[in-house]
């Protein structure tokens, strides 16, 4: 078969701002199907093209420009796809925001982003409108709920039907540049905040071109989307697809395994992209060892590592699939190294070498960079690097060093031959079923209740999830009313499910390290031991 | 277990659900409400309610079953641990 590679030029140019991604492949495959969702609906190139053309103009009409925020609340529906792209072609950036978060999260990412528009379902509309801040973004609401006229009439309110049936198809030619930010995400930070991280242009179109060349992917790709768009695993594969002209299929969810492996079959997608949660998942509770995939080309390992025992099963299980893998984080757009399928078939425990334009480092507590074999913190320095945080603090926090890398918090070592190792954390981060969760977010919605003096969340290892977080709480005045219900309650308004502690241990007293720190390693070792003894069988 | 109503283990399931993996306390938990097409429950948490069905019931939930028409409803879930229950005699 010929695999003919495309790369993302026209006789205008090669793409510098995302919006261009789009415009060139609704040039080039007009009546192909850019995304097709559950239930049979499906949008061609040439349809998002237009929708996201009525939908920037819109925008502008609104006020919506260059240097202004939009942000986006929507599940994986035709509406956060012209959104996205709506946005992008009015120059604004987008915000996204993970539509799991509570009030009072959303509420201070939505004071700290600022962003002068809101895309929305109905549902997340009504959580923002009940929220305690960031109302400036409802003074411009798009949404795809029902209309209704009366909140039409305030002009502030526009709905996609409308906006589809009259809007003009014509947005004022993007001044956007490639240095200019072009999106926001929202993610877990180290600081025990949301940070949004805000990616450029640049940044995000290396970062796709390299990954494209790197997995020779060309437009018969079709690749099943399991993973929300608000996240940069979805924002990668939304926008690699639009370089290469390729479709997304949105999958249903991943509630149900069973139910992606039809889809896999019924859509006849090429390719998979998932953490290693879902690859464990469908290991474990699907029939795809025994499943035929005809049309399945590669699947691809992001946001964590199988083991090598694992990556066998998985190798049996898709015979004649290519098995990809990709290390990075948000910071970094995200990719800094990738693994092709031979090098997880000979160095199986490594997670890759940097990719094309990608310096990775490792250095010392000075920062100065060590010889191969010795273990240090990964760095990561080059174009795909973020511009920085929405709060200003990628500096003075040491994410960004004082030569421009982006410090992981991730400890690691490379081979003589460039490939990374990675040997631990630096860093407090937990990444649980492929999300990154730093402990002190949930340390304190948990102190925020007022029967709480402190609290302490670490993770274990966890077969299903990689690690699993465990709380630590210590009650105020020795509060004997303190309760596991509660405070799971308590943290289940405030985060989405997968950020919420598994298990919650009231304790008299945190232990401490010398210094007076929580003694994290001592409730590591705590937490393993409390497991051991209630999975102990019983005699 | 056995003397157990579809309606009382639907019950059951429903406080599980409420207590320890929903979000939206807002949202009633009917025995018919869909659980699968909204956004109320996320993947982890379904791994979460199959692991805690089948150590509460005693019964092994098998991969195939795992579809709405097994799990889409609290009814349909209390249906499914009843009948998975009979034939793990």
């Amino acid at each position: 078969m010929s695999r003919k590679h495309l790369a993302a030029t026209s006789e205008s140019g090669p793409a510098t701002r995302l919006a261009d991604l789009l415009r060139l492949a609704a040039a080039r495959f007009p009546l192909k199907p850019a995304a097709v969702f559950p239930r049979g609906l499906s949008i061609t190139f040439q349809q998002l093209d237009r929708r996201s053309d009525q939908l920037a103009a819109r925008l502008q009409r609104c006020g919506i420009g260059l240097g202004q925020r939009v942000a986006i609340l929507c599940g994986n529906s035709p509406s956060a796809l012209v959104g996205f792209w709506g946005v992008q072609k009015t120059g604004a950036a987008t915000v996204d925001i993970s539509t799991q978060l509570g009030l009072e999260a959303l509420s201070e990412i939505l004071d700290e982003a600022a962003p002068q528009a809101l895309i929305a379902s109905a549902a997340q509309v009504q959580k923002v409108m009940r929220g305690a801040g960031g109302n400036g973004c409802l003074e411009t609401v798009i949404t795809d709920a029902t209309v209704d006229e009366t909140a039409e009439s305030t002009g502030r309110f526009h709905f996609f039907e409308h906006i589809y049936e009259s809007e003009s198809e014509s947005p004022a030619p993007l001044d956007a540049k490639d240095g200019d930010v072009a999106m926001i995400i929202y993610t877990s930070g180290s600081t025990g905040r949301p940070k949004g991280v805000m990616l450029t242009h640049r940044n995000l179109l290396s970062n796709i071109t390299a990954s494209v060349s790197l997995m020779h992917l060309d437009d018969t790709e079709r690749i099943l989307v399991v993973v929300p768009l608000f996240y940069i695993h979805g924002r990668m594969q939304l926008l690699i697809h639009a370089l290469i002209g390729g479709t997304l299929v949105f999958s249903a969810g991943f509630l149900l395994p069973q139910g992606v492996l039809k889809e896999l079959l019924e859509q006849q997608v090429t390719s998979f992209s998932g953490v290693p949660f879902h690859f464990k998942s469908m290991l474990e509770r699907t029939s795809m060892s025994a499943t035929q995939f005809p049309a399945l080309r590669y699947v691809l390992i992001t946001g964590g590592a199988l083991s090598a025992a694992e990556l066998k099963e998985l190798a049996a299980a898709l015979p004649g699939v290519a098995i990809h893998s990709a290390y990075g984080q948000t910071e970094a757009s995200p990719r800094i190294t990738y693994m092709s399928p031979k090098d997880i078939r000979t160095k199986p425990t490594s997670c890759g070498r940097a990719i094309p334009t990608v310096l990775v480092e490792i250095v010392d507590d000075e920062g100065h960079a060590v010889p191969p074999g010795e273990i240090g913190e990964v760095a990561a320095s080059g174009p795909n690097i973020m511009a920085g945080y929405v709060s200003g603090d990628e500096r003075t926090s040491g994410v960004i060093d004082d030569k421009g890398r982006l410090r992981t918090g991730d400890l690691g070592w490379l081979d003589d031959a460039g490939y990374l190792f990675l040997a631990g954390r630096k860093s407090e981060m937990i990444k649980t079923a492929g999300e990154r969760v730093f402990p002190g977010e949930s340390e304190a919605i948990i102190r925020a209740l007022a029967t709480v003096r402190d609290a302490v969340v670490v993770g274990v290892p966890d077969p299903r999830f990689g690690e699993k977080l465990i709380a630590f709480v210590v009650a105020k005045g020795n509060d004997t009313r303190l309760s596991e219900s509660e405070l799971r309650s308590h943290c289940l308004q405030a985060l989405p499910f997968v950020r919420v502690p598994r298990e919650f241990h009231v304790l008299a007293e945190l232990p401490r390290t010398g210094s007076g720190k929580p003694d994290r390693q001592a409730l590591r070792k705590l937490a393993e031991a409390r497991r051991g003894s209630a999975s102990a069988p019983n005699a | 277990m056995n003397n157990m109503s579809i309606e009382s283990i639907a019950q059951e399931i429903s406080e599980f659900i409420s207590a320890n993996l929903v979000q939206n306390k807002d949202v009633e938990l009917a025995p018919d409400n869909d659980l699968i097409g909204g956004e109320l429950l996320d993947s982890t948490a379904m791994v979460e309610l199959i692991l805690w069905l089948e150590t509460r019931y005693t019964i092994q939930v098998d991969p195939m079953d795992l579809n709405p028409e097994t799990l889409g409803t609290t009814r349909r879930i209390a249906e499914y641990v009843k009948k998975a229950s009979r034939s793990d005699k």
